[in-house]
């Protein structure tokens, strides 16, 4: 219930809407992202890694 | 004689170039299905039965009079509806974009139809390229003609749907974590999903910008080579487009792959449904018997594509929406809706995490490709889903069950291409996927085309009216 509040709070707090019906399955999509992240753990120097980012050719005028 | 509606393109273009074809024939053959069997099947959003008439009858007039352009001339191409189409309605599958006209092409429609194609309409799909199994409370939901109760797949669903059941010749596709690979393997035709940049995405609506990749679809794999052909290349209009030169795919396609090493993750051997695990293990077998050599590989990295692969899709797409979910946010569908706001409840660094998971993945299988040539998994775990009263519910499942092996490609940049592999019991198709290193297409498309004359599906894709309607 307490998650529940915060993922609602998170999401009035973005000006974003809140549907009940919805509510759930976003629980369940963050909870299979944050069980995945869990994956990383065996990478212990993961943050030392440049990120991949779309390179814009305007970046390198 | 063979029915035309299952010609492949390269198959009729011969017969067009030499007259014995003529393009309006074709093109009202073809129009005449759609207007029979889509009522059921839902294809196509907008269908376009003046305008591609007008083109055929340009398309036939040109070749009249000795001005044939090539293997395209003439030949049908369902667009998907994600790709902008001047003064032609593109919604991309939303409600949100029901009336959205653009005023410019997308540059692979216009090379498709620079080319001479004749665009027979709009393409449905699932609502935003967001969702793999086609379903569409806006515009109606796609059925897979091998069995109308069953999933088209998505989200390119009603590009693959049409070509399973005669709807179009050709078909164009995008790819983000799946959507031209998956409902390919779930309709029992050739998907490609190309090096990240090789096509252009200028004039596409973006799903998550880092992944997205428009490629082709068709019912061969010398179809593909011919689309590829067409629609690769450099365009100063995309910033992430590839200034590389681009080979001719459609030559040497017969080449063979006898010696061709091919590397098989013990992670695409996990969690797949027996018939899978079946089809996929007889198909190993037949590729030895062609002459490739067969290992078991290990990539630690890809352990880290659920996690890379739904953060960074929800998290772009998110991005790309936030001011329409908040100001339109009844014009998204609940499944889409839901997927997309938990996007924007992820943090930025776990964004950037998952791009440095990305770049330890693109590593991981820049190492592998230092010893096989390709490597090989099915294109999917699960055999093709019946729909279900659940939608939302079930969208969100498949896209959990699917995108660890759809995702990885995009994640690291890398092509793909999917291929029938079989029929499960219940007599719907199943998929492989032949993954290549950067810049690989013409090696994918070699190995494919020795693959795709065992005839994986030991049934031609000729269905009947009777057919379909019997499976409706």
């Amino acid at each position: 219930m307490r998650y529940t509040n915060c993922l609602k709070q998170e999401l009035y707090l973005q000006g974003l809407p809140i549907y009940e019906a919805d509510i759930p399955y976003i629980h369940n999509i963050l909870y299979t992202i944050n069980l995945a992240q869990t994956s990383t753990d065996a990478f212990p120097h993961l943050n030392k890694e440049i990120p991949i980012t779309v390179v814009d050719k305007e970046l390198m005028l | 004689m063979t029915d035309i509606s299952f010609l492949t393109a390269t198959e009729l273009a011969p017969l067009i170039k030499s007259k014995q074809l003529s393009p309006v024939e074709l093109t009202k053959h073809t129009l005449s299905r759609m207007d029979k069997i889509d009522p059921i099947l839902h294809t196509y959003i907008t269908p376009l039965y003046d305008l591609a008439l007008k083109q055929a009858r340009e398309a036939e007039d040109n070749i009249m009079h000795g001005e044939y352009k090539g293997p395209l001339h003439g030949v049908p191409i369902g667009i998907k509806d994600i790709y902008y189409t001047r003064g032609i309605r593109t919604t991309a599958g939303s409600k949100l974009f029901a009336d959205f006209i653009p005023d410019k092409n997308a540059t692979t429609v216009d090379k498709l139809l620079g080319a001479g194609g004749v665009m027979l309409g709009k393409q449905n799909m699932h609502e935003l390229a967001a969702g793999s199994t086609g379903t569409n409370p806006f515009f109606g939901t796609t059925r897979n003609p091998w069995n109308t109760k069953y999933m088209p797949g998505g989200s390119s669903g009603g590009g693959t749907a049409s070509l399973a059941a005669g709807l179009a010749t050709l078909a164009t596709g995008s790819d983000t974590f799946g959507s031209i690979r998956l409902p390919a393997a779930m309709c029992g035709v050739y998907g490609l999903k190309p090096t990240y940049g090789l096509v252009s995405t200028h004039g596409i609506f973006p799903s998550a910008m880092s992944l997205d990749t428009a490629g082709p679809m068709a019912r061969s794999v010398s179809d593909l080579a011919l689309m590829l052909h067409y629609m690769a290349g450099y365009d100063s209009n995309d910033p992430t487009s590839l200034k590389v030169p681009t080979p001719n795919y459609m030559k040497n396609l017969n080449k063979g792959i006898n010696g061709v090493k091919i590397g098989i993750p013990t992670y695409y051997l996990q969690g797949l449904d027996p018939d899978v695990e079946k089809l996929f293990k007889h198909a190993m077998t037949t590729l030895q018997y062609l002459g490739a050599e067969i290992r078991e590989i290990v990539i630690p990295e890809l352990s880290m594509s659920t996690f890379a692969g739904l953060l960074t899709v929800t998290g772009e797409a998110s991005a790309f929406h936030h001011k329409w979910l908040q100001t339109h946010s009844d014009a998204y569908s609940a499944d889409i809706r839901t997927f997309f706001l938990a996007g924007s409840l992820t943090n930025t660094s776990q964004y950037v995490k998952a791009q440095q998971a990305r770049r330890k993945m693109v590593k991981g299988i820049h190492k592998a490709f230092e010893d096989v040539d390709i490597i090989l998994g099915p294109t999917i775990p699960i055999t093709t889903p019946a729909f279900k009263e659940k939608w939302v519910e079930q969208n969100l499942e498949v896209i959990r069950r699917c995108l660890p092996f759809t995702a990885p490609v995009n994640l690291t940049g890398v092509p793909s291409l999917s291929v029938p592999m079989g029929l499960d019991r219940k007599g719907l198709p199943v998929g492989m996927q032949f993954i290549g290193n950067h810049l690989s297409e013409k090696q994918l498309l070699q190995v494919g085309n020795t693959w795709e004359a065992t005839e994986p599906l030991r049934r031609n894709l000729k269905m009947t009216l009777g057919d379909i309607r019997q499976a409706y």
